[in-house]
């Protein structure tokens, strides 16, 4: 987009890109891409085995997210500046619930599968030494809508991590963060643990029900 | 040097007014507006979606859903040529003309088959291109949600899309029958159902303005603050809940019975 080109130019000349910092640290963009790769490629042969009962390959898929998606960094992100609200109690019982609340969304759409695929499209490397990496659904009732991954490794590790998922432009950390701003604005902390609580006690019946 | 200044201005001005957070001044009004369409949906329009995805077979459903897109292809032509995109004007005129002569009126969607991408453009969009910012964020009665510019675009893309008699009716029901699960998933899962549906919508937007180019992520959204980071090693330490990707796993189990 030509504007957004033209702002570039400028704070390039004007010296305010991005620090000689980045450069220095090289980022393996490679590596998070072929965790993205491994990560569809363990879900879709998942998706597939329709020999397995709906619930065996749910959670089959949910073992293979929780691999490859760093929670805790999620977790951080999307209570952003409400973290420091929380007690250490508070945050870790908000891990295990927003993992809870992600399997049980995730899980859920496999009904759904009809034999789409996913192809990745690139990778580009992030302010902060992220990663992104670019796909798209093809087939399906959702040919063509893109998906991202932002992929992050923490510090001592050697493992990529995807910290965001970017649907058709709608992030994943991004609208958890609006929502759950709201709540603790409104009304605190201890609502809102107990609007996820509440949301994954009935979450149960109605993820199963399908056939 | 002012003109530069002009234009850093103009464009930081613009970022700024299209972020994915938008304003949302009238959030009172708009979440009695949203608690109204709720009702609306909930009372009449998915019980009827239902039963329409109940009695139709499943081709007729994408079928129709199919001629209707095709039906909006005209608009998305003009907003091409609204915004000098000529190269998507070719692609989407190619994909009128292939799907509503080989795809029998447009009910087939040959032309994805052929690999023809399939743009969509509205006036709202093209007045983005023209500069225009997008203003507070409206919840519309029936329609949902919307911003000021996009309402201001409406009648102009309502002109734009051939309208039968009685159609918007049946492509309103046809669509939302294609969403049952979803929508029910997204209001059972959402934290706050009204700030979901519009941080989707406003990012949603966002990302149609860019046409799936770079998208200017907010980077703010990415910062772990240093108060945040000492918490956390502390409490991985306590209690491990942030050591190797295993161990939340093992902490899931109960989500599956």
């Amino acid at each position: 987009m030509t504007p957004r080109r033209i702002l570039l130019v400028i704070l390039g000349v004007a010296g305010l890109a991005a620090p000689a910092s980045f450069a220095e640290a090289p980022v393996d963009a490679s590596a998070a891409r072929a965790v993205v790769e491994q990560t569809l490629e363990d879900v879709i042969a998942t998706l597939r085995r329709s020999d397995l009962p709906v619930s065996e390959r749910q959670s089959r898929i949910e073992h293979v997210a929780l691999e490859r998606f760093d929670l805790t960094t999620m977790s951080r992100l999307v209570l952003g500046k409400g973290w420091r609200l929380l007690s250490r109690d508070q945050h870790e019982e908000f891990v295990t619930l927003f993992t809870d609340h992600l399997s049980a969304g995730y899980g859920a759409r496999i009904e759904r599968y009809d034999q789409e695929s996913v192809v990745v499209l690139g990778e580009r490397v992030e302010p902060r030494g992220d990663v992104t990496i670019k796909t798209k659904i093809e087939g399906g009732s959702a040919d063509g809508v893109a998906v991202d991954y932002r992929l992050r490794k923490r510090k001592g590790e050697t493992e990529w991590r995807i910290i965001n998922v970017t649907i058709a432009g709608v992030s994943l950390v991004s609208n958890f963060r609006s929502q759950i701003a709201a709540v603790l604005s409104r009304e605190g902390p201890e609502e809102l643990l107990a609007r996820f609580r509440e949301i994954s006690s009935r979450e149960l019946p109605s993820c199963c029900r399908g056939s | 040097m002012r003109s530069v200044a002009a234009i850093v201005a103009l464009v930081l001005n613009l970022g700024a007014c299209s972020t994915a957070n938008g304003p949302d001044p009238g959030q009172s009004v708009n979440r009695s507006i949203f608690g109204f369409n709720e009702g609306f949906d909930k009372t009449l329009l998915a019980p009827v979606a239902t039963g329409w995805d109940f009695v139709m077979p499943d081709f007729a459903i994408s079928g129709i859903d199919n001629f209707f897109e095709n039906l909006r292809m005209p608009r998305t032509l003009f907003n091409d040529l609204f915004q000098a995109k000529p190269q998507r004007a070719v692609q989407d005129f190619g994909r009128f003309v292939v799907n509503t002569t080989a795809g029998i009126v447009g009910l087939i969607d040959v032309a994805t088959r052929l690999d023809i991408p399939h743009n969509r453009e509205d006036f709202g969009q093209t007045l983005n291109r023209w500069g225009a910012p997008s203003g507070a964020y409206v919840m519309i009665p029936l329609l949902g949600p919307s911003t000021v510019r996009d309402t201001i675009a409406l009648p102009i893309d309502f002109v734009m899309v051939p309208s039968l008699y009685g159609s918007t009716l049946i492509d309103v029901i046809n669509v939302r029958a294609r969403y049952l699960e979803e929508v029910e998933r997204n209001r059972e899962l959402a934290v706050d159902y009204y700030v979901f549906i519009r941080s989707a919508y406003l990012q949603n937007r966002e990302a149609s303005a860019r046409d799936g180019g770079a998208d200017d992520a907010d980077e703010d959204l990415y910062e772990i603050t240093e108060d945040q980071a000492a918490i956390t090693e502390e409490a991985a330490e306590g209690a491990g809940v942030a050591g190797t990707g295993t161990e939340p796993l093992a902490a899931t189990p109960q989500a599956n019975p």
